[in-house]
């Protein structure tokens, strides 16, 4: 080894890091049998000790108790902020995927069967079977879009029945009998608390969609924590934001 | 008894963005002497290491979802945080015309200090040679340039190795190697001199004596 390679590793020498130890035991040799590389070295060593002498004078050194104390406030504080703002939050962000989902379900019902859209508007009283448009339940009036007759492939898109035969306020008779097999039952509409004081008109587009029952707790809706995972069918009143106003349940 | 296992600064960062006061105290008790020093040491001045420790900590408050686990070890992540708030408070204090902090000890004994005012009683006096070289050590670390003085009081006075120096500063291994070899060998220089510069007064005292 020579002098200059000596010299930049002495720091790694004098710390002994960095190193391997052929490279170590190479430059040991070398201290031992140069004078003045041997004095470079006791040097980083010595400086090495200084160092460490400073460091151990901090040792007890620590930020004092107050600031301690001012960052749990800090924490608590923005605890206290973030709390009652985390359920309107997700249930924003849920309202929103719901009314995603509705919109491109019924996106896909305007595309492939455009001749089953269809608003209608029913009277029948709430809670009865449903087999064509809406009730007029809590909201005012709603209006709902017809639904494919049968199952549809798309669960999501699946709607009631009877208005796909293009008629208006009643079943054909003739699709009766399947009727009879797909008959549902479903709630009133119920409006949601994000929908308060919104009045509903007679043209309201409706989807349904198939969705966790837990997702009801987004609107501000009880769940049963017993079904909680079970899927359920809902339909949906969306507003002119496509923003969900009014929900009723649907089997 | 069992003891519950520690808890990792992973699993506490994770656990403060939940929002856990707990966590965080935990964390912050592990961390704060440490991130304190660093400042200390990069200042030398005990309300910038105070202010800097305040200030890296609500850093984390505010944005620990910013740490990535993959990214670096959370080590690196908080003295990444403290460095930064050092080097804006060293470059905004360069601007100013520095008064002497009327409250401020020397270091050595604020060592000893716990913060309150109250000081340990345990501590063995140190005795007045070792503590003029202690002096002069701090001071030639100070007069380094930033990025010297930073891997000195990484790899010297914090005893990290040059990796995690590395992943503390983002640079590679080799520019902390090469970086704490030059400043070493620059403050051997500045100790040297205020060796040389001590004698030739002690000297010239006891000449006019």
């Amino acid at each position: 080894m020579k002098c200059a390679e000596f010299s930049e590793i002495v720091s790694d020498l004098a710390r002994n890091e960095g190193l391997d130890e052929s490279l170590r035991q190479s430059a040991m040799l070398h201290a031992d049998a140069c004078p003045s590389c041997d004095e470079e070295l006791e040097m980083a060593r010595a400086l090495s000790a200084a160092l460490h002498a400073l460091a151990a004078s901090t040792t007890a050194s620590t930020a004092p108790e107050h600031v301690e104390e001012f960052l749990r406030g800090e924490m608590r504080q923005r605890r206290a902020a973030v709390a009652p703002m985390r359920t309107p939050r997700a249930q924003r962000w849920a309202i929103g995927g719901i009314a995603g989902l509705a919109a491109a379900a019924l996106i896909s019902v305007v595309l492939l069967k455009p001749e089953l859209l269809r608003l209608t508007r029913d009277n029948s009283p709430a809670g009865s079977t449903q087999s064509a448009g809406a009730t007029t339940q809590g909201p005012e009036a709603t209006a709902q879009v017809a639904p494919p007759s049968g199952n549809s492939e798309a669960a999501t898109a699946r709607g009631g029945n009877s208005a796909a035969t293009g008629n208006t306020g009643g079943a054909n008779s003739a699709d009766t009998a399947s009727q009879d097999a797909d008959t549902e039952y479903a709630t009133s509409y119920i409006a949601l608390p994000s929908a308060e004081g919104a009045i509903f008109a007679e043209d309201q587009t409706v989807v349904r969609v198939s969705m966790p029952r837990s997702a009801l707790a987004s609107f501000g809706l009880p769940v049963r924590s017993d079904a909680a995972d079970a899927n359920i069918l809902a339909d949906f009143v969306l507003g002119e934001d496509g923003m969900p106003q009014a929900v009723r349940l649907v089997q | 008894m069992l003891r519950e296992p520690e808890q990792t600064d992973d699993q506490l960062l994770r656990r403060i963005i939940a929002g856990e006061e707990a966590s965080f105290v935990c964390f912050y008790r592990r961390w704060q002497t440490r991130i304190y020093r660093f400042a200390l040491h990069m200042s030398g001045s005990a309300s910038v290491a105070e202010d800097v420790t305040q200030e890296s900590f609500m850093s984390v408050i505010r944005d620990a979802s910013r740490f990535d686990p993959a990214l670096g070890t959370a080590s690196a992540y908080l003295f990444g945080i403290a460095r930064n708030q050092v080097l804006r408070r060293l470059e905004k204090d360069r601007m100013l015309v520095p008064f002497p902090e009327p409250n401020e000890a020397p270091l050595e004994s604020r060592a000893k200090s716990n913060g309150n005012g109250h000081h340990a009683t345990s501590v063995q006096p140190i005795d007045l040679a070792r503590k003029q070289t202690i002096e002069h050590v701090r001071e030639a670390v100070l007069s380094l340039p930033s990025h010297y003085r930073e891997v000195v009081v990484l790899c010297d006075l914090q005893e990290m190795s040059y990796d995690e120096a590395a992943a503390a500063l983002n640079c590679a291994i080799g520019t902390v190697r090469s970086r704490l070899h030059r400043a070493r060998t620059l403050l051997a220089a500045k100790l040297f001199d205020l060796r040389q510069t001590q004698t030739n007064s002690a000297a010239r005292s006891r000449g006019s004596n």
